[in-house]
C-alpha cells in the first residue's frame, strides 16, 4: 500500500538538491527549511512536523 | 448422484452476502480473517437479506414479479411441492439466471465503490459524524500511514520514520521518507519502504557529534539508493513523524546546507 506522499512531497524527493535538503536535521524551532530551484526561479518552503489527526 | 438442493439453494441465496461484506470491509489480512465467526455470518446473511430485498424490489422496473412461494417450495421436503416449483423454475431459467448473475456482479461492484466514496469523502475519519458506520476498524496500520484520519486541508506531505535496528549487535537508527507498506498474510506488518534514507548509530546520542558535512548533522550520514527496506520484524522500535511543506518567503533564514547552483548563491 502507498504511505501519504503529496505531489509537491514526490517533486521535492525527485530534486536530488532539494532531497538532500529535506535530509537536514530541524532546526530548533523543529523546522528544515528548503530551496528548490524550478525553471529559473527559486521556491523557498519550511518543512514542519504536525500533530498527528486522531 | 444426490444433491442436496435445498442447501444449494440456500448457499446460492447468501453467497452474494458474503461477497458484499469482503468488498466491502478495509482490512490488512491478506488471506486470513480473524473475525469471530458468528459476526461474519451475521453481516453476510443481514448483507443477503439487503440485497435480496433491492433486487426483489427492482424486478418491476425490468417487466418481472419474483414470485418468493417458489423459493420456499424449492426448500420444502415434500417431493410433490418440490417436483412442481423445480418444473416452474426449469421453464425460467434465463431470467433467473439473471438475477442471480446480476446479483453477484452487485455484491462485488457496489461495496467496492461505496469504499472508495468512503474513502473519497473521508466518511470514515476519527472525527467524522458516519465514523460509527464507515471506519474500517480492522485496519489500524492503514489510517497510521496514508493519513486517512486528517482533514484534507489539513493533511501532511509525507511521512517521516524513524526506526531502530540492531547491527551486528549495535542499535542503529535509519530515518527516512515512507514510501510504501506491506503486510503478511495475518495482517501484522511484513515491510516498510522508506527513501532519502540517512543513518546513524544510536549510541552516539551519547559521545561527541561527528560534523563531517552539513548533511551529517546530527550524526546522520546518507544511505546511497532508492528504495530503503525495513523488515517490521527485525525493528526494536517505530517512530512516525508527519511532516508538512509550506511555502515561505525568501527572506527566511538559510538552509543548513545550501544548494550550489546561481539561484541559491543569491541568497548568501
Amino acid at each position: 500500500m502507498k504511505a501519504l506522499k503529496s505531489p509537491l512531497a514526490k517533486q521535492l524527493l525527485s530534486n536530488p538538491r532539494t532531497r538532500e535538503q529535506l535530509r537536514q536535521v530541524p532546526s530548533s524551532t523543529g523546522e528544515t527549511r528548503v530551496v528548490e530551484l524550478r525553471n529559473g526561479q527559486t521556491q523557498h518552503y519550511v518543512v514542519r512536523v504536525v500533530p498527528k489527526a486522531a | 448422484m444426490n444433491v442436496a438442493l435445498p442447501a444449494l439453494i440456500a448457499f446460492l441465496c447468501l453467497l452474494p452476502g458474503f461477497i458484499f461484506r469482503s468488498r466491502l470491509k478495509r482490512v490488512e489480512s491478506t488471506s486470513l480473517d480473524y473475525s469471530p465467526f458468528g459476526r461474519v455470518v451475521s453481516e453476510g446473511v443481514l448483507w443477503a437479506g439487503a440485497l435480496h430485498v433491492v433486487w426483489i424490489a427492482s424486478c418491476p422496473a425490468f417487466g418481472y414479479v419474483a414470485d418468493l412461494g417458489i423459493a420456499l417450495k424449492l426448500l420444502s421436503s415434500n417431493l410433490d411441492v418440490h417436483g412442481k416449483a423445480l418444473e416452474t423454475v426449469a421453464s425460467q431459467i434465463p431470467r433467473i439466471a439473471g438475477y442471480f448473475i446480476s446479483l453477484y456482479a452487485g455484491a462485488y461492484l457496489i461495496p467496492s465503490i461505496v469504499r472508495r466514496l468512503i474513502s473519497r469523502y473521508r466518511l470514515d475519519r476519527y472525527d467524522s459524524d458516519w465514523s460509527w458506520l464507515f471506519r474500517f476498524n480492522d485496519a489500524p496500520w492503514y489510517y497510521l500511514l496514508t493519513g486517512a484520519d486528517f482533514d484534507e486541508d489539513e493533511e501532511p506531505d509525507f511521512i517521516e520514520a524513524t526506526a531502530i535496528f540492531n547491527v551486528a549487535g549495535e542499535p542503529y537508527l535509519f530515518k527516512g521518507v515512507l514510501d510504501r507498506f506491506y503486510f503478511k498474510s495475518d495482517g501484522t506488518l511484513d515491510r516498510l519502504v522508506l527513501e532519502n534514507t540517512t543513518r546513524r548509530k544510536l549510541n552516539e546520542d551519547k559521545g561527541p557529534r561527528r560534523r563531517r558535512s552539513a548533511a551529517a548533522e546530527g550524526g546522520f550520514s546518507a544511505i546511497e539508493g532508492d528504495s530503503f527496506v525495513i523488515q517490521y520484524d527485525q525493528v526494536v522500535t517505530l517512530n512516525i513523524q508527519y511532516k508538512k511543506i509550506d511555502l515561505a518567503s525568501a527572506a527566511g533564514p538559510m538552509p543548513l546546507a545550501a544548494p550550489t547552483d546561481n539561484a541559491a548563491e543569491t541568497l548568501t
